[in-house]
């Protein structure tokens, strides 16, 4: 089934094109690769299928509805999460309170609540929704740490356990294993198949071709705003 | 002819604006700072002269340099002994050191000259050209070839200099400037010394032409401050909106009301806000948040102990007329719990969002006017008022969130102009409010309870039942603040303070939830004002100033944000502490005040409730909650 359908997707900065007739589509479970130089438009791109800006011109329907006209915080209930490529974090708070913020769609408010208080079990059921999250990431010996005191690369993957609090159907990572060493980005890339064995279909910004290989079933090249290889629509990555 | 000497009589303003604002852009660009304490050396500048002419025989045009080197090594002073230790904390604490500088100076003045305003006879007094029907004062004419020359000069210098390339490098990005080899301090040193200059000059060369007290030359740089702001820091532009400003003022006070020509910087501001909010990238900035990112509780007393602190605490503030007796104490108490409502609702926007608000007393005239007006000239009761100031100030919130909000970083100071505009207009609004004569006359509280006869509270016999009053409102909105923050709009809150594009990509709609924190900040301050005004009786615009909203924010971050207890201990403190020492000497308790001011904000930078939960390490404890936050790490 298709996930993300982009259609001729457009995006100009005064003048400067930095998205040219973006058009790919991607299915169910799916987890796409995007190589590119920088500038090639990698990261616009991920900002207009999360809404950060909008495109100048093209269309982008999630699921076969139009997203292109929803702010972020819709498109993030509709099911596309995302990570930024600077890594952000609630970095005043601690670990567990991260991915409890993460997990803020679970959350009901409402006057009532508000003013009341939630019950016993809602407060156990954010409490489990944490604890899969922190179990999935590998986070658990650092839960009652601060986000800020973590080390660079436990800190992108908490980014992953915050953005996975949302519950989302599709997930985008900007550059997950960036500024890592081996060793954390072996285990950033567990966590990663951990992930796509639970059916979340995912899209990558990735410089290095031995993580796509390892983790992609699906391959885009971008060069300056245009597609160069578009994603095959059946599985196999494609080697540049 | 009337052409012609409005043109002379704008470019004169526009010339002095322009040199003020370029000053504050010079120390905008080395170090990110609004320094509204130019504006105390404006009068620093001005009281020289009149200190070397009068008492010591001195040639003014002698006086004049004496004083712009003064003006200039206290700004230095300011630059480096001050912002340069408070810029670390963040913008907001190093807003407040300028107001704390601000104060200081001008207290000084008021110390050594008093508050009468003084004349300083010019070189050329009463002479003047008359031509083609106009009347040109020599004194004003030099005025402005000298700050032409001065602008001029400086374009040149910035230029064509090295010393001007280094400044301009290091407005651009000081690290970057450091491995060029620039002398980054030395450069920023230069700043402040041509800032301070032009501040201290302007007020040395306007002294002649009216006569000034210490707190002239504030509403001065404030504009010149909103100009800097229009202009974006740039020369050429912050010269043209000077020009523009400087125009419409002297236009507006021909043809139109003269009371309204003072706003025409700040409208002007808002408006281009509302317009093109891009066009402020990182200028306007200038006053926003302060880092008050709340740290865990590191360790928290256990439960026994939190409860009998608790019923101990109520019990004493329940009993507290019995055992004060004095009539004064309770009236300090009854402004204390205003306070505490005020801070409050303050704190929701500061502590938890991260967007501090500088319009709340403001909001709170807005409140307490409209309260007022509903008793006064509809004889509405007591409750139906506050019911109608609540409205309406949550109307007026509306209109400014919804303009302002979506502003992001620039939202606290859309607030500052906003509140500027709110007490600009409560003056000038006199078939309404009865602009600077006061509003007198506001009834005092009357509550009809079912079944009993009408209660009459006089506000000077009956305090007690006016301390129980607002004591009820504030155990009322403390409560409603606490559960607010423990709700999901409360983690919703949380999560825009710490990363407002973050929480946004995990669905939290930042807008409507900032929009909702502000509104029930506005409401909290709308309660307070109907309780202020009922009790005052009277009602003045310049108990609603931006000073004031100034204190409410200090209040907040003395007390410490983010946290039910700061804002109650905040007011407390800094009421007490104001009306304790006021009695002894009011002038030199407002230095002393501003002076601990700025020793608090470097050495306590969490406030009260900071500094006590560093104390809790030694208190008996059973339960070992949350380890160390980062924050509170990275401070320590």
């Amino acid at each position: 089934m298709t996930l993300l359908n982009v259609q001729q997707l457009c995006k100009t900065f005064d003048g400067l094109v930095a998205l040219d007739q973006v058009s790919f589509t991607l299915k169910q479970g799916d987890v796409l690769g995007i190589v590119g130089s920088n500038g090639a438009g990698k990261s616009t791109l991920f900002h207009l299928i999360t809404g950060y800006l909008n495109p100048t011109s093209g269309n982008i329907l999630f699921e076969q509805q139009p997203v292109e006209e929803l702010s972020p915080e819709q498109r993030v209930r509709d099911g596309i999460a995302r990570t930024f490529q600077k890594n952000r974090l609630f970095f005043g708070l601690t670990v567990e309170d991260n991915i409890r913020t993460g997990c803020f769609l679970s959350q009901r408010g409402g006057l009532k609540r508000t003013l009341f208080g939630i019950s016993r079990a809602e407060k156990q059921a954010i409490q489990n929704e944490v604890d899969t999250i922190v179990a999935l990431t590998g986070l658990d010996a650092f839960r009652h740490n601060g986000a800020a005191t973590l080390s660079y690369g436990y800190q992108r993957r908490l980014e992953v356990a915050v953005a996975l609090g949302a519950k989302p159907k599709l997930l985008l990572l900007d550059e997950p294993f960036s500024g890592q060493s081996p060793k954390s980005i072996e285990e950033m890339g567990q966590v990663l198949h951990g992930l796509a064995k639970t059916g979340i279909s995912m899209m990558l910004i990735e410089h290095r071709m031995e993580s796509i290989i390892a983790y992609c079933n699906r391959l885009l090249v971008m060069d300056q705003g245009r597609v160069l290889i578009p994603a095959p629509t059946t599985g196999g990555v494609v080697p540049c | 002819m009337d052409g012609l000497q409005f043109l002379f009589n704008g470019l004169f303003s526009a010339s002095v604006y322009g040199l003020i604002a370029l000053g504050l852009t010079l120390i905008f660009g080395v170090l990110r700072v609004g320094d509204l304490a130019q504006g105390a050396l404006y009068a620093v500048g001005a009281y020289v002269v009149f200190w070397l002419t009068q008492f010591w025989g001195m040639p003014y045009g002698l006086a004049v340099i004496l004083a712009i080197g003064m003006a200039a090594l206290l700004s230095v002073f300011n630059g480096h002994v001050v912002y340069r230790r408070l810029r670390p904390l963040g913008v907001g604490a190093t807003f407040i050191g300028a107001i704390a500088l601000l104060l200081i100076y001008r207290n000084l003045l008021v110390l050594a000259f008093s508050w009468d305003p003084v004349e300083v006879v010019s070189p050329f007094a009463g002479q003047a050209w008359h031509a083609f029907g106009m009347s040109i004062a020599i004194h004003k004419f030099s005025v402005l070839i000298v700050a032409s020359l001065a602008i001029l000069a400086l374009w040149l210098f910035l230029h064509r200099t090295r010393w001007g390339k280094g400044l301009r490098a290091v407005s651009q990005n000081e690290a970057a400037a450091l491995t060029l080899g620039i002398n980054a301090k030395a450069v920023s040193a230069m700043a402040f010394a041509l800032a301070g200059a032009f501040a201290g000059g302007a007020g040395a060369l306007l002294a002649p032409l009216w006569p000034f007290d210490p707190g002239s030359g504030t509403l001065f740089v404030l504009k010149a401050f909103a100009i800097a702001v229009i202009g974006q820091t740039k020369l050429r532009r912050v010269i043209l909106v000077a020009g523009v400003v400087g125009l419409s003022e002297v236009l507006i006070q021909a043809y139109w009301h003269a009371e309204f020509s003072d706003l025409v910087p700040f409208v002007l501001l808002a408006g281009l806000l509302m317009v093109k909010p891009q066009l402020l990238s990182v200028e306007a900035e200038t006053l926003s948040p302060i880092s008050t990112t709340a740290p865990r509780p590191i360790r928290i007393p256990a439960r026994g102990w939190q409860i009998l602190l608790t019923v101990c605490a109520v019990v004493a503030l329940l009993t507290l007329p019995y055992w004060l007796g004095n009539a004064f104490w309770l009236h300090l108490m009854i402004l204390t719990g205003i306070f505490v409502i005020l801070v409050s609702g303050l704190d929701l926007l500061t502590g938890y969002a991260g967007i501090p608000s500088l319009a709340q007393a403001g909001l709170w005239g807005i409140g307490a006017y409209t309260s007022a007006l509903l008793a006064l000239r509809w004889g509405w009761t007591f409750f139906p008022s506050l019911g109608g100031a609540v409205l309406v100030t949550l109307l007026a919130a509306w209109g400014i969130g919804v303009l302002g909000l979506r502003l992001r970083k620039r939202w606290t100071s859309f607030t500052f102009i906003i509140g500027i505009v709110i007490t600009l207009l409560l003056e000038s609004l006199t078939n309404l409010t009865k602009g600077t004569h006061g509003l007198v006359g506001v009834p005092s509280i009357e509550l009809a309870l079912p079944g009993l006869e009408t209660l009459k509270l006089n506000p000077f016999r009956d305090k007690a039942a006016y301390f129980y009053l607002v004591l009820g409102m504030m155990f009322l909105v403390l409560w409603l603040k606490q559960r607010v923050v423990g709700s999901r709009m409360g983690l919703a809150l949380v999560a825009i303070r710490e990363d407002e594009d973050l929480a946004k990509s995990v669905g939290v709609a930042t807008d409507r939830y900032k929009l909702r924190a502000f509104l029930l900040s506005a409401a909290f301050a709308a309660v307070a004002g109907s309780l202020y005004a009922h009790y005052l009786t009277y009602l003045h615009p310049h108990l609603f100033t931006f000073v004031q909203s100034f204190n409410l924010f200090v209040m907040n971050v003395v007390g410490g944000a983010a946290s039910l207890l700061g804002p109650v201990l905040g007011p407390v403190a800094l009421v007490l502490f104001s009306e304790l020492t006021h009695s002894i000497h009011a002038t030199l308790a407002e230095i002393v005040f501003s002076v601990l001011l700025i020793l608090v904000l470097i050495y306590l930078p969490r406030g009260m409730v900071g500094g006590g939960r560093r104390l809790m390490k030694y208190w008996p404890r059973k339960t070992v909650p949350p380890p160390l936050s980062p924050k509170e790490e990275v401070v320590s």
